[in-house]
């Protein structure tokens, strides 16, 4: 006689579901001997990973990268056109926080349709992007701007399209074409490799020449 | 029953208390220290490494203090926080796929049977549900873990999955066969 499987079949789902059992579960002894598995079971994955703890001073690594944002922003306001709409606060697209507290960076970007600046990933041909990009404790910084993952729009620290103050660099570029535009940071305390126009090639060099990398959300103009 | 982790409703309060008195800072701190664990183990499920898991943890939370003074009571600081978990998750795993096509997300354990009939403890047990766990997707592996593990309730669920309540139940309900072949596949009787 075949193993009945109700329990697996429609029991698990009406317990997912908050329903009542009907007697059936309490009278089949295959499916009472299935509900004490699943509740090892679910017991057992409660336990996962209960080991798990974050770094004790990860608290404070974040209190001070908001406090270095806010500042960011401060600054940027004034760099960045002084008569865009307030409510246009920064959408922070990619941070990254290297367990050495000596070395950190951030890398953000706004969108701008005329005046008006807006969130997300999809933008409009014509569209402004700025992009913003702090790096704290590298010798060597560059930010980048790739297009379908094959084309460089630009790379720069300091020249234009790029602004440096102090430890940020600010770009701002017209999306003109369609396609799907990735800006990247780039931090090394040793020179970067330099960039041939292959997304994924120009990080995995860069990376593998020690440089730390941080890749930003992906903005879509179509 | 395994541990409850409920929602912290003291530190909730006193968040929403720090808010309502432009004291968005001491808000975070509070945010942190009653749910930085439990959203840094949720990290982990996705990103499967330590130092990843942290950078999103700390990313999380950057992008929480953000976007404070915005958020609506209504729902709870605990739920919107692993959803911002969870898109800083995916987008990071989706710019490594694209960095890394070559590399798969899960690197696949191998399977290790033992013999069956052996009594199974309790760390093999563990042990053969992660590695099973490894194997689902990510879709099927967050419902799980978000159920059990943090246990969270549907509603939760859907807020930070963005699928519907129905459709988690039924992913729930039919990941937990799935499972329980796996663990048997490797010896492991429940």
């Amino acid at each position: 006689m075949s193993r009945c499987t109700r329990f697996e079949d429609e029991g698990l789902l009406r317990i997912e579901r908050g329903e009542a059992l009907d007697s059936h579960f309490d009278e089949c002894t295959d499916c009472r001997h299935a509900q004490q598995e699943y509740v090892r079971l679910k017991r057992a994955i409660g336990s996962l990973d209960e080991e798990l703890e974050p770094s004790p001073e990860w608290q404070e690594r974040v209190l001070d990268s908001v406090k270095l944002a806010g500042a960011t922003r401060a600054n940027t306001s004034r760099w960045w056109v002084g008569g865009v709409a307030l409510a246009a606060s920064a959408v922070v697209a990619a941070v990254l926080l290297n367990t050495n507290p000596g070395r950190a960076g951030s890398l953000s970007h706004e969108l701008f349709s005329g005046q008006v600046a807006y969130r997300g990933a999809a933008a409009k041909p014509g569209d402004q992007l700025r992009l913003q990009s702090t790096a704290r404790g590298s010798r060597y910084t560059q930010l980048r701007l790739y297009r379908d993952d094959q084309e460089l729009i630009f790379s720069c620290n300091d020249g234009p399209p790029c602004e440096q103050e102090s430890d940020r660099i600010f770009a701002s570029v017209a999306l003109t074409a369609f396609g799907r535009y990735q800006a990247v940071l780039l931090m090394s305390d040793s020179a970067i490799p330099p960039a041939t126009g292959a997304l994924d090639h120009d990080v995995l060099t860069a990376r593998e020449a020690g440089s730390q990398v941080i890749v930003g959300e992906s903005i879509d103009v179509r | 029953m395994w541990p409850l982790m409920p929602l912290d409703e003291t530190a909730e309060r006193a968040a929403l208390q720090a808010l309502d008195n432009n004291q968005s800072e001491h808000a975070l701190r509070r945010l942190m220290q009653a749910y930085g664990t439990e959203i840094y183990r949720f990290c982990y499920s996705f990103m499967k490494n330590r130092s990843d898991a942290e950078d999103m943890l700390q990313l999380t939370f950057m992008q929480a203090y953000e976007a404070l003074e915005g958020h609506s009571s209504k729902s709870s600081l605990r739920a919107w926080l692993y959803t911002i978990a969870r898109n800083r998750c995916l987008d990071k795993l989706k710019a490594e796929r694209r960095l890394q096509t070559r590399v798969a997300f899960v690197e696949e354990p191998p399977e290790s049977p033992m013999e069956s009939g052996d009594p199974v403890g309790d760390d093999q047990l563990v042990a053969a549900l992660r590695n099973c766990l490894a194997r689902v997707s990510t879709a099927v592996r967050t419902a799980v873990l978000l159920r059990f593990q943090r246990e969270l309730s549907y509603p939760e669920m859907e807020a930070i999955l963005q699928e519907s309540a129905k459709t988690l139940q039924v992913r729930v309900s039919r990941a937990l066969p799935e499972l329980h072949r796996c663990l048997l596949r490797q010896g492991i009787s429940l």
